[in-house]
């Protein structure tokens, strides 16, 4: 099966997901219903409440807390983008206008604060107090990465454990989060639930890693924001982190962070990035990712939830844009 | 232990709570109110069957503390440098104490009270639109409104779920009176960080005259004190021990706390 297979077969899932999300952000209150029904148009690959449907199947995917997980998953990953856009200052996010951009930055908090009150309130529908502890201490690590990522913005002097540890916390957890709870709200046994959680983790720092690499190889086209956006605001992604190793790039993106944003030559430091083999190492710490994730997958009962896995950890760990 | 000892040592747990060395480097420390503590404090204990009050109140109060961060946020203006970081990890701490309500009380396994919190925070961000971004012709009694529920939206409706509802009318009041009090400070320019201050912005985006609104806050402040001499203290001996207790703290100033009472030299009531 293809990955347009595997989402045919959420298809109705993924309605139903996506009808229930509209309904509970419905408010009396024009734009701040407006700005939320932005958001969700603005749609993404919805791979939190993908990755939360096909875990269940190795239970019981019928379970109504299954899409509740779901929906509760995709909400907190809206509401944590809409700040997010704050703190970049974002104005385009997949080619259209953030919700600061279109409003103001106090409309995207109450957006983000409103998303995620409603994300934790669908989730108190799941009467599984373990599911809260997962799903509460995933938001508080998420939260403290966040903070862990402006504090090293611009810092060159960082290692390659800081930014594994962040991109964890970013991006991984979340994504963990949904094939664990996906797996325990379909009630599969601790075995299948730990090791969907491991799966969840590599991917996510795959995903990610990609992510970082697109950031200085895709096109503002496909990215839906201009290239080199990381750099740019001081972020070190693993490319970079590489690239620093050599004298000259080193001292050219010193340079950069040093002098004023307008006048640095920020192509100038992407070309050696790019150039410096930071692309290729990156490719290979996802490559080691990847293969845990599969690998994992071999010590889970093999059927065709398991080859679905497998297709959405080699489209997500090898994707293009 | 003191009533008053008990909240000044929950107080001091919800500021170890939401310590972030790396946060306390570029930011103020989040302000806890204490009125806010103390009235949660003595609403659980009214309640009488929640055992770890202590973490309830603390949810509570830094889930608010959350919401009141977010509201530094300054607007569109494009920062650099320290104030562009202060934006940013402003917007996070925020984000930080929302998850950590949420988080202490997953710990309780208390899922009705995270219902109940999220939901209380999904109408207050509702109103905190309304009062900003009015979709009809406005007037000062409209903002007034907004004003009064947003002040105190989480415990008023934790009250209401706890079915105290004898005492919401009495704490909207205090809050409110706190807030009207506190904006107009910032519209008489006493005090600086006027970005925190609701009002000012609405003088801000609407024509409204400023020197209107601070008559009104005036009659409003009055309103509430004669509302609070002729209906609320003399029937205080009738009232339950716990929010005969809160009164005398709204009215009263306390020693053992260490915030600036505001009412201080404002509201002189005698037993």
């Amino acid at each position: 099966m293809t990955i347009a297979g595997i989402y045919r077969t959420q298809k109705r899932n993924l309605k139903e997901i996506e009808q229930v999300m509209e309904n509970l952000l419905k408010t009396n209150h024009t734009t701040l219903h407006q700005a939320a029904v932005d958001l969700l148009r603005a749609g993404g690959k919805r791979i939190r409440p993908i990755l939360v449907m096909l875990s269940a199947e190795f239970g019981n995917p019928n379970h109504e807390d299954v899409k509740k997980a779901a929906v509760t998953l995709e909400l907190i990953h809206m509401a944590s983008l809409v700040h997010d856009d704050v703190v970049d200052n974002a104005n385009l996010r997949r080619g259209k206008k953030t919700v600061k951009a279109t409003w103001d930055n106090r409309v995207a908090m109450y957006t983000g604060d409103y998303i995620f009150a409603h994300s934790i309130e669908h989730m108190t529908g799941v009467h599984l107090p373990y599911a809260h502890q997962l799903v509460s201490k995933a938001i508080r690590d998420i939260s403290l990465g966040e903070i862990e990522q402006i504090r090293h913005l611009y810092n060159v002097d960082q290692h390659l454990r800081h930014y594994l540890l962040r991109i964890k916390r970013k991006t991984a957890l979340l994504i963990a989060l949904s094939c664990q709870l996906g797996a325990l709200t379909a009630g599969c046994s601790h075995d299948i639930v730990r090791k969907l959680y491991y799966f969840g983790y590599f991917i996510g720092m795959s995903y990610q890693i990609i992510d970082d690499i697109l950031d200085f190889v895709g096109t503002e086209k496909q990215l839906g924001k201009p290239a080199g956006s990381d750099l740019k605001q001081g972020n070190i992604t693993l490319p970079t982190l590489f690239a620093l190793s050599i004298p000259d790039v080193r001292q050219r993106v010193v340079s950069c962070f040093e002098s004023n944003n307008e006048q640095a030559d920020w192509d100038g430091a992407i070309q050696l990035v790019k150039q410096s083999g930071g692309i290729e190492y990156a490719e290979s710490i996802n490559e080691r990712y990847l293969a845990k994730a599969l690998n994992i997958l071999k010590s889970l009962p093999q059927n065709q939830v398991t080859e679905n896995l497998r297709k959405i950890a080699k489209y997500l760990g090898k994707r293009k844009y | 232990m003191p009533i008053q000892d008990e909240v000044v040592q929950i107080y001091h747990k919800i500021q170890k709570k939401v310590n972030h060395p790396y946060l306390n480097r570029y930011l103020p420390k989040p302000a806890v109110d204490i009125d806010k503590v103390l009235t949660l404090f003595l609403l659980f204990k009214q309640h009488g069957s929640y055992k770890n009050i202590e973490q309830y109140v603390m949810s509570v109060m830094i889930a608010q503390m959350g919401l009141d961060t977010h509201e530094k946020i300054t607007k569109n203006e494009k920062l650099k440098g320290l104030e562009l970081k202060q934006r940013q990890l402003t917007v996070l701490s925020g984000d930080f104490y929302s998850s950590l309500y949420y988080y202490i009380l997953a710990e309780q396994k208390d899922i009705q009270m995270v219902k109940w919190i999220s939901q209380a925070i999904q109408e207050l961000n509702i109103n905190k639109m309304h009062f900003f971004y009015a979709e009809n012709d406005a007037n000062i009694d409209y903002y007034f409104d907004h004003l009064r529920q947003i002040e105190s939206h989480l415990i008023i409706k934790l009250a209401e779920r706890l079915g105290i509802n004898d005492w919401t009318d009495i704490i909207a009041d205090f809050f409110f009176l706190k807030r009207l009090h506190l904006e107009r400070d910032y519209l008489d320019h006493t005090r600086e960080d006027t970005h925190t201050s609701y009002i000012y912005h609405i003088i801000q985006d609407t024509d409204i005259d400023k020197r209107k609104f601070i008559e009104q806050i005036e009659n409003k402040m009055n309103q509430i004190r004669n509302k609070w001499s002729m209906d609320i203290l003399p029937k205080k001996q009738i009232l339950s021990k716990h929010l005969g207790y809160l009164i005398d703290h709204f009215t009263k100033e306390s020693p053992s706390f260490t915030r600036t009472t505001l009412l201080k030299g404002r509201i002189n009531y005698a037993d």
